[in-house]
């Protein structure tokens, strides 16, 4: 448990798995990660495992904490080539790096043919994957990243965000992961601290936050379902899939994009697009109708009304007008089907 | 080279080359700390401080030569300071243009550095520290080699406007061969007795001179593949 009263503000997080924290710009995301390197002094305490790292009368070392943080500018030293820069990470490590190891963080990073490059050179995005690698070479025995990404593209950054989160299911470290990003939110966090402007923190995991319908964060930035599925069937422009762990046969459509085809799929489904039937469309071009059961309804946010369908063990959110919710009697557990067109497959 | 230029004039080049060496080097390790200092310093000491560094830059160098000629002086305090610990005059001694040639060249040395210097953030150094670099390994392995080209750059200059001084010189010197006639004095007297010739000599040489100094440094600095900071891996 990594517990933190920091200038008022109380944070407990779990000691594995990726924190994401997540609130407006300006709201002090980054200042906090700061402060709990021990950059920028605070009041109050600091806890890291049962070791106190901070608090009114001892304070550990900024250099002797081991704590891995990436900042959102660019800090490497950009005289040095890339290899160059690794070899400070390698240095400073807090285990021996094999060369195995380091090979693996180099194909992980996309950075074999950079080594020999100088970092002046650098694009934003490869910056940021060079200060990564940094990270991880490092062995830290917590992660703090600043908008770690932010200059990569899309499908990059997904690649990536899901080579590090099987880095993280080997070597267990925790993270803390700054972004502003819902989508990229909605792929990595088990757990989400909000930072609102009242500077009160509110971490729950993130399952249970979609489903907090009236929550800020569904009614004004969740944008995308994420709904996880295995290829039942591949044919040349459709896939069909079937939702993961479904008691009943739930099957999506997809069109097959240039998506690597694994056993294990991403789909987004945008809030907006899902519409709610009681009974199964017929004679309609909707081919995704999966049944589910209705689990939250949320209060009127300008005239429209934020719902939690459950899909087995997965759930989605909903939009729906106030009008719609009457009309349909929608009321918690009750049986409906889930519709939407043009589900996106992820890279 | 021998026959090109008189015994003396080449002595009076030997000992400008000496005297440039010697100062950029002791203004180098003089300089690195002072720069690395303002460059952290918030204080409004600051700008006080920056201001004197920078004066010599807008004095005219014999008002500089002229308190260095006062200070040196054998009655005066800091004279009297040398006789007891080094058992010489300072006045009109090698030691005494090296002091001149420092405070000359100061800013010089000082500014390219401390502009280096403020460009690296706190931030950066930070996210170094947390990953375990002291503060001496922070220096060595982060902002050492961000700064090479400049601290190249301004150790040259430093060289380079110590060959070029004439002022301070010409009023704390006194002109003694061998021991404190700089090559720039020694044109100046050529100009005086009017020999023209060896006045051509001497300016056409230190052109040239100066010249390919500045090449080498801007070819350099101007590509910063070479500044590959190899020095600073271990």
């Amino acid at each position: 448990m990594i517990s933190c009263k920091i200038d008022g503000l109380d944070i407990e997080l779990p000691s594995s798995g990726i924190s994401v924290l997540f609130g407006p710009t300006g709201v002090g995301k980054s200042t906090l990660l700061r402060k709990l390197c021990g950059h920028v002094p605070f009041k109050g305490e600091h806890i890291f495992n049962d070791q106190i790292i901070a608090n009114s009368k001892t304070t550990i070392a900024v250099e002797k904490r081991n704590f891995g943080y990436l900042s959102q500018h660019n800090t490497l030293v950009v005289s040095l080539t890339v290899k160059q820069n690794l070899q400070i990470a390698v240095d400073f490590s807090s285990e021996y790096v094999a060369d195995e190891y380091y090979q693996q963080i180099i194909s992980m990073c996309s950075l074999d043919k950079l080594l020999g490059r100088n970092c002046r050179n650098l694009s934003g995005g490869e910056t940021q994957l060079v200060s990564f690698a940094c990270m991880l070479l490092l062995r830290p025995k917590w992660l703090l990243l600043d908008e770690p990404f932010s200059a990569l593209d899309m499908s990059l950054k997904h690649r990536l965000l899901n080579k590090f989160k099987a880095w993280l299911e080997e070597h267990e470290t925790p993270v803390l992961y700054v972004s502003h990003d819902v989508n990229e939110v909605a792929l990595i966090a088990d757990n989400i601290v909000i930072l609102n402007k009242a500077s009160k923190a509110v971490v729950q995991s993130y399952d249970d936050l979609i489903k907090d319908v009236d929550s800020e964060f569904v009614t004004q930035n969740l944008l995308l379902n994420t709904l996880v599925a295995e290829p039942i069937l591949v044919g040349e422009e459709l896939l069909q899939l079937g939702l993961i762990d479904s008691e009943i046969e739930r099957l999506i459509w997809v069109q097959a994009n240039d998506v690597e085809i694994s056993s294990k799929l991403m789909i987004e489904v945008p809030v907006a697009d899902i519409s709610i039937s009681l009974s199964p469309l017929e004679r309609s071009s909707i081919l995704n109708q999966l049944q589910g059961i209705v689990e939250v309804i949320g209060e009127e946010v300008l005239g429209y009304q934020y719902l939690s369908i459950a899909l087995g063990t997965q759930s989605v959110t909903a939009r729906l007008t106030k009008k719609s919710v009457g009309d349909l009697d929608l009321q918690v557990g009750k049986g409906c089907y889930v519709c939407f067109k043009t589900p996106r497959l992820r890279a | 080279m021998v026959d090109l230029f008189s015994p003396n004039d080449l002595q009076a080049f030997w000992l400008t080359l000496k005297l440039a060496a010697v100062t950029s080097i002791l203004l180098l390790i003089l300089c690195f700390p002072l720069a690395w200092a303002l460059s952290r310093m918030t204080s409004r000491m600051k700008v006080l401080l920056e201001a004197l560094i920078a004066l010599p830059l807008v004095l005219p160098p014999t008002v500089l030569g002229f308190y260095l000629l006062i200070a040196f002086a054998p009655d005066s305090p800091l004279g009297v300071l040398w006789y007891s610990l080094f058992d010489s005059r300072l006045a009109f001694s090698f030691e005494a243009l090296v002091i001149g040639s420092m405070i000359y060249s100061l800013p010089f040395v000082v500014q390219p550095m401390q502009q280096s210097f403020s460009k690296i953030s706190t931030h950066q150094l930070d996210v170094y520290r947390s990953m375990g670099l002291s503060y001496w390994q922070r220096l060595l392995r982060v902002v050492i080699p961000m700064s090479k080209a400049s601290i190249v750059a301004a150790v040259t200059l430093g060289f380079a406007h110590s060959i070029g001084e004439f002022g301070v010189v010409l009023m704390i010197g006194g002109n003694i061969p061998g021991e404190t006639q700089l090559i720039s004095i020694a044109l100046y007297e050529h100009v005086e007795s009017l020999n023209y010739a060896d006045a051509h000599k001497i300016s056409l040489g230190l052109i040239i001179f100066s010249l390919i100094i500045l090449i080498i440094t801007y070819l350099k600095i101007g590509n910063p593949l070479r500044l590959d900071g190899s020095e600073a891996r271990s």
